[in-house]
């Protein structure tokens, strides 16, 4: 670990902390129909898509209606995505004339991008067309991102509405999001990105001269390199602010064309948490208490804090059994682990992307995760175990953190006997009962399809390129990441197999929609109370009493439920490299 | 009517598979074009399955209260 890579995390948690206000505050407003900037820009945009698709702006939804409404839009855009696949071949912006996509991957893309996890079972620039990826995936990325804003959204409004039935108009929510926020901070962001050497054209692909051929395998002399390209840039841009995850080209944030140079790599990482640690804000400003905002934002930090340190702690020291690799930080190398992690970014900016990307849901990657030494893959695959809600994915992240607030809360009532009450809403039965389903159901996936993929060499186990605890972490991971929206590889998992394509496709289904669901009825609920003033025997939960123990209960169901599956992967793994032994 | 529409994709899902050949050796014999065929409805019913599945599960919260 060098004081150089200290300080680059360091400065990295200073500028979300700057962000959040800003963007917050800029969220609440356009949410609550206040005036911005934007407005005059967005506003007449905004009438004329209500008029078009005939929309009420003024009507609001109850919990059911918004929930139905969501999964109408999903359905309709996740079966318009399958019909692009299989007819990409006729269709134009196609210059490569790639064919149609297999069925069952093109069910496992659509299920992934319109459920936000941009899992790739495919080579994008073998498989995709330019009008697949723009109109396509591009879409989705805008589209799924919206979804999840709204929804979180939508339950801030149910902590903070009294006596109230409705929690707002779900096409309302989607228009203001996508309109004031994702299309602009894109737009701009894209630009930047142009400006750093990412590309962003409709070209064939360049054939180059390798200065020095190559004999393949086959004996074969391999004299040119096919230069892939496209438009890049404007899908970057979203991939990392939609906290997406799904690369134009199959190497993501590690390809050069997608993320050239240490600024972009900074600002990628900076756009994933942007609209998270904004929506922490948003949401101590629409119900009213600041202080509670800053209190999830602050436990959010720390198990970010604890988790990029253990990562980058973990990479530096590399592997032990790698005899006569100096493995030192020192003037001529990063040190460390380096494998599968890209020399211009070094151990620091791998360790802190790999954080980032698996406490978001986004899922972009600058380097292989299936390098990652036992104990930097264990922390990727923990972030991801806890429910992405250390600042989480666009929404989701919000989403998730407030129900481990609800049980937090539920707890803490439970210690002192008092009924647990929530900025003047009183937690019952229903709550809980909705809390708990949303909770279980990532571990239910997880673990169920992980374990059936492990008994069989025809379901998952011939598709893992290393045996051991590792082969079992390449699976825990495939489901772990789409149970969880989270869409990163572990890599060295033959993932697009029909078996794969088929049941991470439906877990990732499982994985969104089955949260979302009791997360609305939840919201629904806690709308309808009446509010009952704090009194002496009230919870705080403005206090880092509250952070710690928010911290401690998501660390503790986490851990209770995966416990076990990670001491067989990714644990034991560590323990085996320490007795000599690597897989 | 949710029935009847239950009812339709179980129906479409469970004729597509009824044409599926069950032994191994027949299995062989079936041509790859068959499978691909009928993939296309297959993964438009699973996918519509899923969905009723979600709209099933927003009726059984709602009524959990």
């Amino acid at each position: 670990m060098t004081a150089s890579g200290w300080l680059q995390i360091l400065l990295f948690l200073a500028c979300v902390l700057a962000i959040t206000k800003p963007l917050g505050l800029y969220m609440a407003r356009f949410f609550e129909h206040q005036h911005t900037f934007f407005d005059p820009v967005a506003r007449p945009v905004e009438r004329l898509v209500y008029r078009l698709c005939l929309v009420d702006e003024k009507q609001e939804m109850r919990w059911t209606e918004y929930g139905v409404a969501m999964l109408m839009f999903t359905v309709v855009s996740m079966l318009v995505l399958y019909v692009l696949q299989r007819t990409q071949q006729w269709l134009p912006f196609n210059p490569q004339h790639l064919p149609a996509v297999a069925p069952d991957l093109a069910f496992n893309t659509a299920a992934s991008f319109s459920t936000n996890t941009n899992w790739q079972a495919y080579v994008p620039e073998t498989t995709m067309s330019y009008l697949t990826q723009m109109a396509g995936l591009a879409y989705h990325n805008f589209a799924s991102a919206a979804v999840g804003i709204a929804l979180a959204i939508a339950l801030i409004r149910g902590i903070a509405r009294r006596q109230c039935k409705t929690l707002g108009n779900f096409w309302v929510d989607m228009t203001r999001v996508t309109l004031w926020l994702l299309l602009p901070v894109s737009f701009i962001f894209a630009l930047v990105l142009v400006s750093q050497g990412v590309v962003q054209n409709l070209r064939p692909y360049d054939t180059a001269r390798v200065v020095e051929p190559q004999k393949a395998a086959d004996g074969t002399v391999v004299s040119t390199q096919t230069i892939a390209q496209g438009p890049a840039a404007s899908q970057e841009a979203i991939k990392m602010f939609g906290t997406n995850g799904g690369g134009f080209f199959n190497a993501n944030s590690a390809h050069p064309f997608e993320n050239p140079t240490p600024l972009t790599n900074f600002l990628q990482m900076l756009a994933i948490f942007a609209i998270p640690t904004g929506l922490t804000y948003t949401l101590g400003r629409m119900t009213g208490s600041q202080r509670h905002g800053w209190a999830v934002w602050a436990a959010m930090a720390a198990l970010f804090f604890a988790g990029v340190t253990t990562a980058y702690w973990a990479e530096s020291h590399g592997n032990p059994l790698l005899h006569g690799v100096e493995q030192t930080a020192n003037t001529q190398q990063a040190g460390g682990n380096m494998e599968g992690k890209e020399v211009r970014f070094g151990i620091a900016n791998s360790a802190l992307f790999a954080t980032v990307t698996t406490d978001a849901s986004c899922g972009a990657e600058n380097g292989m995760h299936d390098s990652l030494t036992p104990l930097g893959g264990l922390v990727t695959l923990v972030n991801i175990m806890l429910g992405e809600v250390v600042f989480g994915g666009v929404g989701s992240g919000m989403y998730g953190a407030l129900i481990f607030v609800i049980l937090t809360v539920f707890i803490a009532g439970l210690m002192v006997g008092r009924t647990p009450e929530y900025l003047g809403k009183k937690i019952e039965a229903f709550d809980v009962k909705m809390a708990m389903l949303a909770v279980l159901i990532l571990p239910l996936a997880i673990l169920t399809f992980t374990a059936i993929s492990s008994v069989n060499p025809s379901f998952g186990t011939s598709a893992i390129s290393n045996p051991g605890p590792h082969g079992l972490t390449q699976m825990l991971y495939a489901y772990t990441s789409a149970a969880g929206n989270n869409g990163s590889a572990f890599a060295g998992l033959s993932a697009n197999t029909p078996w794969y394509n088929l049941t991470l496709g439906i877990t990732m289904l499982i994985g969104r929609f089955f949260i979302i669901i009791p997360m609305l009825a939840l919201a629904g609920n806690l709308a309808s109370k009446k509010y009952v003033p704090p009194s002496l025997g009230t919870f705080p939960v403005t206090t880092a009493t509250f952070s710690i123990l928010l911290i401690s209960v998501i660390l503790i169901v986490g851990a209770l439920t995966f416990f076990p599956v990670l001491s067989l992967g990714p644990v034991l793994e560590h323990l085996q490299m320490q007795a000599g032994k690597v897989f | 009517m949710r029935v009847a529409v239950y009812l339709f994709f179980l129906s479409l899902a469970g004729r597509q598979f009824s044409r599926c050949p069950a032994s191994a050796q027949s299995r062989k014999d079936f041509p790859r074009e068959r499978w691909l065929e009928m993939a296309d409805s297959l993964m438009l019913a699973l996918t519509l399955l899923m969905f009723l599945l979600m709209l099933g599960y927003v009726r059984a919260c709602n009524s959990l209260r």
